[in-house]
């Protein structure tokens, strides 16, 4: 059994050292994004017009943004103050820039929101993209 | 236990003071832009639309943030958790203020 956990362990730590955990929380926010993108505007699916869905992913949106913050601190050695993580979950569109420039200064602020701008039109792009696939 | 009772949002910098200058700064023109022969369509007339909400969301979130923060930190010295809290109020009263002047212009 030893060897084995050893083995899983060494793994873990590769998997780590390919993709930092912010990395994969936002790689799965943008496939979110782009899921939901495809679902909500390209095919225009009934179910997701209802205001429970919006809630729903509102929420799962809100959790993701903090989730990232708590991991991309972490990594690197800041400590996050409570208000911040309450407007991240409230106003998450304001609050993960604020902590960028706040944290980090502006210098990185701008090239936070210079990828995200670019991570946007990536992900409009594919769902315009999928959708086309999928209509045909 | 000391770290966690002191404030943990650094101190506001120079560069952020400067972003509070550059909105007043920018509110003062749009309001002398719009009462000029300048139309509607105007560029930063249009960009301003975006750009003041927009600032207005980030201040009430820097002053909500710092307000917490302040309190939360009750280990740390005065001057270090009341200093940003007065510098962002500021920032927001004269920005607030030149968008209520504006409004009341308006009507």
């Amino acid at each position: 059994m030893e060897p084995k956990a050893d083995n899983s362990a060494s793994g873990h730590r590769a998997a780590v050292t390919f993709m930092k955990p912010s990395m994969l929380v936002a790689a799965v926010f943008w496939a979110s994004m782009l899921a939901m993108f495809v679902v909500e505007i390209g095919l225009a699916l009934p179910w997701t017009q209802s205001s429970s869905f919006s809630a729903v992913t509102t929420l799962y949106f809100a959790a993701l943004a903090l989730g990232w913050v708590l991991a991309h601190s972490r990594e690197h050695d800041v400590q996050v103050c409570t208000p911040l993580k309450i407007g991240i979950v409230a106003f998450a569109i304001v609050g993960v820039p604020y902590y960028k420039f706040v944290y980090f200064g502006a210098r990185k602020g701008f090239q936070f929101i210079g990828v995200l701008v670019l991570c946007l039109a990536v992900t409009v792009v594919l769902s315009a993209l999928i959708t086309d696939a999928l209509a045909q | 236990m000391t770290k966690k009772d002191n404030t943990q949002l650094p101190p506001i910098s120079k560069w952020w003071i400067g972003l509070y200058c550059f909105a007043a700064f920018w509110l003062l023109l749009v309001a002398s832009l719009d009462a000029s022969h300048f139309g509607p369509g105007f560029f930063p007339l249009l960009i301003s639309l975006a750009l003041v909400p927009l600032l207005t969301l980030v201040f009430i979130f820097d002053l909500f943030a710092r307000v917490i923060d302040a309190i939360l930190g009750k280990r740390a010295s005065r001057a270090r958790r009341l200093g940003p809290v007065l510098v962002a109020a500021i920032g927001l009263l004269v920005y607030g203020s030149i968008c209520v002047l504006f409004l009341i212009e308006q009507t």
